[in-house]
C-alpha cells in the first residue's frame, strides 16, 4: 500500500490539467462572493450569519458522515474538495433573512448527507444537493415564514414594493390577481428595494460571478443564457405576446441564481453539447409553464425535475465516434 | 424445510418477514396513515384483527374451498371481517374511524392479508394460522407505529398527541417525507438484522470450533 | 344427474354461495346491533361543536313516516335551490348569552352533482344579530379533494352576517374582490359546502320556524 504514493494508477486519458475538482469548486465559491457581499449590504449582518451557518453545517455534516463511515481525520481533510462549501453557500444565499437560524442547518445537513453522501459523494449525486436543501427548507419551514423582508437600500425609482409579496408573487398572480411590479427593471436588476432571498435579489452580482466563471473556463455561459431567454420568451407567449412581461419575469425570483449556479452543476447536466441545449431549453419551458400554472416560484422544482431526466437524455444523446455509421438492420 | 412452531412463526411475522420492512407489502396505508402514531396503532390493530379472523376461517375451510375459487372465497371472508371492523369502529371510536377514512375499507385488498391467507393459512392448521395472523399483524402494527411516532415527532413535535417541544419540520408530514421515512426505516431494520445475524454466525462458528476441538481430543485419546 | 352434483363448478358455486350467505347473515345481525342511530349522530355533532353534550330542543327533525301520519311540519324536510335542511335544533347557550341554532344542511351542486352535509351552528344574540360560529362536516357524497376543505375554508364562513342576512356565499375562483367568496382549489366541492351554508341563510330569511 505504501507504493501507492509513488506509483499512481489511473485510467486514460492521462492528461494533466490544473482543473481539479478542488480548483473548480474553489472558483465557484469565489464566484458566489459578489452575491454574498451584495446580500450583506442589502440585508445586514444577519445575512452573513445565515450563510456562514449554512456553509459550516454543510462542511461539518460531510465530516461527520465520513467519520461515521470509518474514515480517519487526515483522510477526510485530504479528500475535502470544497463542494460542500458550494452547496452550503447556495443554500444560504437562497433563503431570506427572516428565516430562523436552524433552517439552513437542517437544509444543509439534509442536502449533504441524504442527497450527496448517501449516493456516494461528490460527482455521484443524481440531483443537485443545494436544490434539494433549498426545497427541504421551503417545504419544512414555510409555516414559520410569512413574507420576505425588504432590503435596507431603497429603490432607485423611489417606489416601494408591497412588502407582503415579492415582485414575482405579484407578477404570477399569487393572490389571484396579476400585479405588475411597480419597480423599474433597473431596480429588479440591482435588487434595490426588492424583497427576496439573500443572494438572488442582486442580479448584477450573480452576473459578475457568472462572467468570472466563464472567464476561467468553468462555465459555458451559453447554457444558462438559453435557459433564461427561453423562460422569458415562453412567459411572454403564455401571456398573449405581451413583451412587457419579458424583463420582469427573468429579473424577478430565483431564476438568475438558479440558471447560473444551480442548473449548471457539472454532475447533474448532460454530457454532450446538443444534449445540454435540449436540457436547458426544456428547463426554460418547464420553469415558465409551471410558474404560470402554480402561481409560485418554481425554479428549484423545475431544476430538480430536469436533474432527474439527465440519465434519460444521456442515454439517447451521446457522442458518435468519428467515422461511425449506423449498422444496417438485417433484413428479415 | 423449516420446522413450523409458534416460535418460528413469531420470529417470522415480527422480524424476518416483517410485512412492512422486509416484504414491503401494504405500502399504501403505510405511506398515507403514518402521519400520527395513533393512526398507525389504529390501522395496525384493525389489520391484525382482520388477519387473525380471516386466517382462522381460511384455515378452517382450507379443505372445503376448491382450489379454483380460493381467491374469491378469501376475498369474501376478508371483506366480511373488514365490514365488521368498520361497523365496530364507527360505533365505538368515531374519531379513529374518520381518521382512517378510506383506508379502512381498503384493507380488503391489502396484500398482507391476502398473502398470509394464500401462503400460510391455506396450508397450515388452525392454531398456527391464528398465531401467524397475530404476529404478522403485530409486525405491521409495530412498523406503522414506529414510523408514525417518528413522523409525528418531527413534523409536529408531539408523540401520541403529547406535545414535547414547539419545533416542526413540515417536510415529514408531506408525502415526500413519508417515502423518506419509509426508506430510512427499511435501511435501519435491515442493518440491525444483518448485525444480529453476523453476531449469531460468529457465535455459531466459535461453538463449532469448540466442538471440533473436543472431538479431535476424543479421537486422539481413543487412538492411543 | 349425479355427475352434475359432483362436478367441480357445482362445488365451487355452493362453497362461494355458502360463504356469502353466512357472511351476509352475520353482517345483517351486526349491522342491526352496531348501527349508529340518527340521534347518536346528532349527539356526536353537538359534542364535536360544544365539547360536551348539550340539552337541545327539536325544531325540525325529518321523518317521512311520522310526517305522513301526523302532518306536522316539524317532521317535514325543508328544501330550496341551495339544498335541503333535515334537522334543526335550538340550544340556549348561557355562557355566551345567545341562542344557537344547529342546522343539518345538505348543499347540492358539488362535484358530479354530489352533495356535502354540514352541521352549521348559527348564533343569534339578543340584538337579533346572526353569526355562523361553527361548522362540522357530517358526510359528503361524490366529492373529491376533501382535504382542501380545511379549517381555513370553514373560517371563511364565520363572518358577521348581522341582522339582515342578505348575502349568500359564493365559491368562484376568479372572483377575488368579494369577501363572501370561499373558493378553494377544489372549486366544485367548495361550492357544495357554500350551498349548504346558503341553504341555512335562506331558511332564516324565508322566516321558517325557528
Amino acid at each position: 500500500m505504501a507504493n501507492s504514493d509513488i506509483l499512481l494508477f489511473s485510467s486514460s486519458p492521462h492528461v494533466k490539467s490544473p482543473k481539479t475538482t478542488k480548483w473548480i469548486m474553489l472558483n465557484v465559491c469565489i464566484a458566489l462572493l459578489p452575491s454574498l457581499i451584495f446580500g450583506i449590504i442589502y440585508f445586514g449582518l444577519k445575512a452573513l450569519l445565515l450563510v456562514a451557518v449554512s456553509v459550516l453545517s454543510a462542511v461539518v455534516s460531510e465530516f461527520i458522515y465520513l467519520f461515521i463511515t470509518g474514515k480517519k481525520f487526515d483522510e477526510i481533510v485530504k479528500q475535502f474538495d470544497y463542494s460542500s462549501c458550494v452547496t452550503g453557500l447556495l443554500i444560504g444565499l437562497t433563503i431570506g433573512t427572516n428565516y430562523p437560524i436552524y433552517a439552513p442547518i437542517f437544509g444543509s445537513a439534509f442536502a449533504i448527507i441524504v442527497v450527496k453522501m448517501l449516493f456516494g459523494g461528490t460527482g455521484k449525486n443524481i440531483v443537485n444537493p443545494a436544490i434539494v436543501g433549498r426545497i427541504f427548507i421551503f417545504i419544512s419551514f414555510q409555516t414559520v415564514i410569512t413574507a420576505y423582508l425588504s432590503p435596507n437600500i431603497a429603490s432607485i425609482s423611489g417606489k416601494t414594493l408591497d412588502t407582503s409579496a415579492t415582485a414575482l408573487a405579484g407578477l404570477l398572480g399569487q393572490d389571484g390577481v396579476q400585479i405588475f411590479p411597480n419597480l423599474s427593471n433597473w431596480d429588479l436588476f440591482l435588487g434595490t428595494g426588492l424583497s427576496g432571498c439573500i443572494g438572488e435579489t442582486c442580479k448584477l452580482a450573480i452576473l459578475i460571478g457568472a462572467v468570472y466563471l466563464a472567464c476561467v473556463g468553468i462555465l459555458n455561459i451559453l447554457y444558462p443564457i438559453i435557459y433564461v431567454i427561453v423562460c422569458g420568451l415562453f412567459t411572454v407567449l403564455l401571456n398573449g405576446f405581451d413583451f412587457a412581461f419579458f424583463l420582469p419575469s427573468i429579473l424577478s425570483g430565483g431564476l438568475m441564481i438558479g440558471a447560473f449556479f444551480m442548473a449548471t452543476d457539472y454532475v447533474t447536466t448532460p454530457n454532450t453539447k446538443i444534449a445540454n441545449y435540449i436540457y436547458f431549453f426544456i428547463l426554460g419551458l418547464l420553469t415558465a409553464g409551471l410558474r404560470q400554472a402554480t402561481h409560485m416560484e418554481v425554479v428549484s422544482f423545475a431544476i430538480l425535475l430536469m436533474n432527474l431526466t439527465v440519465p434519460i437524455i444521456d442515454k439517447f444523446i451521446y457522442h458518435r465516434p468519428f467515422g461511425y455509421y449506423k449498422p444496417k438492420k438485417e433484413a428479415k | 424445510m423449516k420446522k413450523t412452531n409458534i416460535k418460528t412463526i413469531a420470529v417470522d411475522g415480527l422480524i424476518t418477514s416483517n410485512p412492512t420492512f422486509k416484504l414491503v407489502l401494504g405500502t399504501c396505508p403505510t405511506l398515507a396513515l403514518t402521519t400520527l402514531a395513533i393512526n398507525g396503532i389504529g390501522m395496525g390493530l384493525a389489520v391484525t384483527f382482520v388477519l387473525i379472523c380471516s386466517n382462522l376461517l381460511v384455515s378452517l375451510l382450507r379443505k372445503v374451498i376448491p382450489n379454483q375459487v380460493r381467491i374469491p372465497a378469501f376475498v369474501l371472508i376478508i371483506a366480511t371481517f373488514v365490514t365488521v371492523v368498520r361497523l365496530v369502529l364507527d360505533k365505538f371510536m368515531p374519531s379513529l374511524y374518520s381518521a382512517l377514512g378510506l383506508y379502512l375499507p381498503l384493507i380488503v385488498v391489502n396484500c398482507i392479508i391476502l398473502a398470509r391467507a394464500e401462503s400460510f393459512a391455506s396450508k397450515n392448521c388452525v392454531l398456527y394460522s391464528m398465531a401467524d395472523g397475530l404476529f404478522t399483524g403485530l409486525g405491521f402494527t409495530f412498523a406503522l407505529t414506529v414510523m408514525g411516532a417518528f413522523r409525528e415527532l418531527l413534523s409536529s413535535g408531539a408523540i401520541f398527541g403529547v406535545k414535547l417541544w414547539d419545533f416542526e419540520i413540515a417536510f415529514f408530514s408531506s408525502s415526500a417525507g413519508a417515502f423518506f421515512t419509509f426508506a430510512i426505516f427499511i435501511a435501519l431494520f435491515s442493518y440491525i438484522e444483518s448485525v444480529v445475524k453476523k453476531q449469531k454466525k460468529i457465535k455459531d462458528y466459535a461453538e463449532l470450533v469448540k466442538l471440533k476441538e473436543q472431538s479431535a481430543f476424543v479421537g486422539t485419546t481413543e487412538a492411543k | 344427474m349425479m355427475s352434475f352434483f359432483k362436478s367441480l363448478w357445482f362445488k365451487c358455486t355452493v362453497v362461494l354461495l355458502a360463504i356469502a350467505v353466512v357472511a351476509g347473515g352475520l353482517l345483517a345481525v351486526l349491522n342491526n346491533v352496531l348501527a349508529v342511530s340518527d340521534k347518536e349522530r346528532t349527539t356526536r355533532a353537538i359534542k364535536a361543536i360544544y365539547g360536551t353534550e348539550m340539552a337541545h330542543e327539536i325544531i325540525r327533525e325529518y321523518d317521512k313516516n311520522l310526517f305522513a301520519e301526523t302532518n306536522d311540519i316539524k317532521y317535514q324536510k325543508y328544501e330550496n335551490e341551495y339544498g335541503e335542511i333535515t334537522n334543526v335544533y335550538k340550544i340556549t347557550n348561557e355562557t355566551e348569552n345567545c341562542v344557537d341554532y344547529l342546522f343539518k344542511s345538505t348543499g347540492i351542486n358539488g362535484y358530479k352533482g354530489g352533495t356535502i352535509t354540514l352541521w352549521v351552528k348559527l348564533s343569534v344574540d339578543y340584538n337579533q344579530n346572526y353569526k355562523i360560529t361553527s361548522i362540522v362536516m357530517e358526510s359528503f357524497d361524490k366529492q373529491t379533494l376533501m382535504s382542501k376543505l380545511d379549517a381555513n375554508y370553514y373560517e371563511g364562513f364565520y363572518k358577521d352576517i348581522a341582522n339582515e342576512m342578505q348575502n349568500y356565499f359564493t365559491a368562484d375562483e376568479k372572483d377575488t374582490s368579494n369577501t363572501l367568496n370561499v373558493a378553494t382549489n377544489a372549486t366544485k366541492s367548495s361550492r357544495a359546502g357554500a350551498n349548504a351554508v346558503n341553504c341555512v341563510i335562506k331558511y332564516v330569511r324565508d322566516g321558517e320556524t325557528l
